[in-house]
């Protein structure tokens, strides 16, 4: 059963899905793959969730609730993000976050 | 080692594999879809530790419906030329560099933490009814806040997409 998984396996686990999508974060130039690589982290916190919440938690429900709320609002970021993507994409016809600076002086 | 315990490290290799050709991947593409195996793969994950439903809405919302919308965001937005811009990507030591850096960090604290002082592990399912009375009554005022987060996000998003139209 899950009892021979150690928690802290399923950590490393997490720990190794968080690091690597934070590598995509910094190093990809695309926005939608940063779109994707943000996805990924949140996911790796997912799965800490989960999974303090069956080891060390007094109530199993919590963490899961609480993973619940975060696919809530990773699918509102996730669509809000493809909009201003889509429309930054019409007015540019680029989505190279190197070259978006209209913002600098 | 049991069939639970192998299926996770199964699960688990090919997650970070399909996460390194989600980030590494040169075509957006293939990117994209190595994601939505990654997400398959975490879904598994979190079957073997006993959250049977975030499974499913996992399966359901992340490699259903934001794989869907993902590529749908690559096709509209696929230019079909390279970047433009210095090839030198000096983003990529840096990034390695603190990724490495959090990994080391997190990774060290996970291994010498004793996690299991004190408490009773709470290895059994979780069934959904549960789930759900805890959803319904404790955590009810979050509830509708996510729901009405979930329709503020959708109105922007058809409002930001919108084509200006010169007629209105």
């Amino acid at each position: 059963m899950i009892e021979a998984i150690p928690l802290d396996h399923v950590v490393l686990v997490a720990t190794a899905l968080f690091g690597i999508g934070l590598y995509g974060v910094l190093s990809r130039r695309n926005a939608v793959a940063i779109l994707m690589a943000i996805e990924l982290m949140l996911n790796a916190v997912n799965i800490n969730f989960i999974a303090f919440s069956m080891y060390v938690s007094p109530d199993p429900t919590v963490g899961q609730i609480i993973a619940i709320f975060v696919i809530t609002v990773a699918a509102a970021e996730v669509a809000l993000g493809l909009a201003i993507v889509l429309q930054i994409y019409r007015n540019k016809s680029n989505i190279n976050v190197d070259d978006l600076d209209l913002l600098r002086w | 080692m049991n069939f639970a315990a192998a299926l996770f490290y199964i699960f688990s290799g090919i997650a970070i594999v399909a996460a390194l050709g989600t980030v590494l991947a040169r075509n957006i593409v293939y990117a994209a879809l190595s994601l939505v195996g990654a997400m398959v793969m975490i879904a598994g994950i979190f079957f073997i530790l006993h959250a049977d439903f975030l499974a499913l809405v996992q399966l359901l919302i992340y490699a259903g419906a934001v794989g869907v919308l993902l590529i749908f965001g690559l096709m509209l937005t696929n230019t079909g030329r390279p970047a433009t811009g210095p090839k030198d990507r000096w983003q990529r030591p840096i990034a390695f560099v603190t990724a490495a850096a959090f990994m080391l960090v997190a990774g060290y604290v996970a291994v010498s933490t004793d996690w299991m002082q004190g408490v009773v592990p709470q290895l059994e399912r979780v069934p959904p009814a549960v789930l759900a009375n805890s959803l319904f009554r404790n955590w009810a005022l979050p509830f509708e806040i996510a729901s009405l987060v979930l329709l503020v996000a959708m109105i922007g998003a058809i409002v930001i997409s919108r084509r200006e139209t010169s007629n209105d």
